[in-house]
C-alpha cells in the first residue's frame, strides 16, 4: 500500500477518497500558505526549486539535492498516474470541473491558449481562478462530469497519460493529460529520476499468447516501458518501468494487455 | 563536458512573440517563464531560461536560428 493511501485513503485508494477533494482541505491548504509553512505554487516550484536543483545534476551533491526536492514535492505538489477507469471515478467525486490551459505546454512548446486546453482544474479554487492571471490565461470553462468523461476518453485515444496533481498534500486540485517531454512531472521523473510524478497503482501485464506484434502499444508508451522483439514478433513490457497508465491496454486490438494491481507483484509493490 | 547556455534577456525581448528556440531545440532544453508571477497581475513579458541544459547536445541550432542573437553556448 502506498504512503498516501495509508495516510489519506481511509481504506481505499487515496485519490478515490472524497475527502481529498473537499473544500475544507482547500481551506487548510490556504492556512498553511498564510503561516508561510508551505509554498505550493507549481510555477514557483519550477522557477525556483527545480531549476536550481538541476544545476547539481551529475555532481556528488545530486542525491542529497534530489531527496530534498522530493520531500518538498511530496508535501506540496506532486502527481500520480491514474488509469482511465479510476479517472472517471474521480470525475464523479470531484466538483466543480473546469477546463483550463496547460502551463507546461505553454512554457515548453509555447502553445497558444486556444490550442492548449489539455488540463482540468477541480475544486472550489476554480471559482476564483482569475485571481492568478498567469494561470488563468485562456480562461476557464466549467463542464459537466459527463462531458469531462467524454473529453478524457478523447485524450486517451490521442495517447495522453492521465495524472492527478496535489496542491498542498492531500488536496487534489488538478487533472492533467500529459506527454513526454513536455510534462514537468514525466520529464523530471524519466530524465532525472525525481519522484515528482509517482507511478500508478497498476501495472501492465502482457499475455504473449494473444500478442500478434502489431506494435500499436509501443507507440503509445510515454515511459519507454514497451519494446518490440523482432525475433519473437511480440512486444515485451518492462514492468519495472511501467507507470500503469493503461494507454497500451486501450490501444491493443486483441486484448493482450491487462492492468493488474501493483500489490500483486512484491518486488514492485512499493515502487512508486 | 560541462555546458552552459546563456540567454540575453535584454536582446531577446518578449519571448512570447518569438518562441523560435522552443520550437527548434531537438532536446527541449528551453522553457519560457513569465516575468512576474503575482496575484491579480498579468505578466507583461516572457523570458527564456535553459532549464534542461544538461540535455543539450551542442547542435547549435538555437544559436543559428535566434533572430536576435541572444543565445550563447559556452563549453569549458
Amino acid at each position: 500500500m502506498c504512503d498516501w493511501c495509508i495516510k489519506h485513503g481511509e481504506g481505499k485508494l487515496w485519490y478515490l477518497n472524497a475527502k481529498n477533494y473537499a473544500r475544507k482541505m482547500y481551506r487548510e491548504r490556504k492556512r498553511a500558505e498564510l503561516t508561510g509553512k508551505v509554498e505550493f505554487d507549481p510555477l514557483k516550484l519550477i522557477m525556483e526549486q527545480l531549476e536550481n536543483a538541476l544545476k547539481y545534476y551529475g555532481t556528488e551533491r545530486w542525491p542529497t539535492i534530489k531527496k530534498q526536492i522530493e520531500n518538498f514535492c511530496h508535501a506540496v505538489h506532486f502527481g500520480q498516474v491514474v488509469p482511465l477507469e479510476d479517472l472517471k471515478a474521480i470525475l464523479d467525486i470531484a466538483w466543480p470541473i473546469a477546463r483550463i490551459t496547460c502551463a507546461c505546454r505553454r512554457m515548453v512548446y509555447g502553445l497558444e491558449d486556444e490550442e492548449n486546453f489539455y488540463c482540468f482544474g477541480i475544486g472550489v479554487g476554480m471559482y476564483k481562478w482569475e485571481r492568478w492571471p498567469e494561470n488563468y490565461r485562456g480562461g476557464v470553462e466549467f463542464i459537466s462530469p459527463d462531458e469531462a468523461k467524454r473529453l478524457v476518453e478523447e485524450f486517451n485515444k490521442k495517447g495522453l497519460v492521465h495524472t492527478i496533481w496535489v496542491f498542498g498534500t492531500p488536496y487534489i486540485g488538478g487533472i492533467c493529460n500529459c506527454e513526454y517531454p513536455v510534462c514537468l512531472g514525466i520529464r523530471n521523473r524519466v530524465d532525472y529520476g525525481i519522484k515528482i510524478l509517482l507511478k500508478g497503482h497498476y501495472v501492465a501485464v502482457l499475455d504473449p499468447e494473444k500478442c500478434n506484434g502489431c506494435r500499436r502499444c509501443v507507440a503509445r508508451c510515454q515511459f519507454g516501458a514497451i519494446k518490440y522483439s523482432p525475433s519473437m514478433n511480440k512486444v515485451v513490457i518492462d514492468m519495472k518501468k511501467c507507470f500503469g497508465c493503461g494507454l497500451c491496454v486501450t490501444a491493443c486490438p486483441r486484448g493482450a494487455i491487462r492492468l493488474e494491481r501493483r500489490e500483486k507483484f512484491p518486488a514492485i509493490a512499493n515502487d512508486w | 563536458m560541462p555546458i552552459r547556455i546563456e540567454v540575453d534577456t535584454e536582446k531577446c525581448g518578449n519571448a512570447m512573440e518569438c518562441k523560435i528556440c522552443l520550437r527548434v531545440c531537438p532536446q527541449r532544453v528551453f522553457m519560457m517563464f513569465p516575468s512576474t508571477y503575482e496575484k491579480y497581475k498579468l505578466s507583461e513579458r516572457f523570458y527564456i531560461r535553459p532549464v534542461h541544459a544538461v540535455a543539450c547536445v551542442l547542435c547549435n541550432l538555437c544559436v543559428e536560428k535566434c533572430p536576435k542573437g541572444a543565445i550563447r553556448i559556452i563549453t569549458q
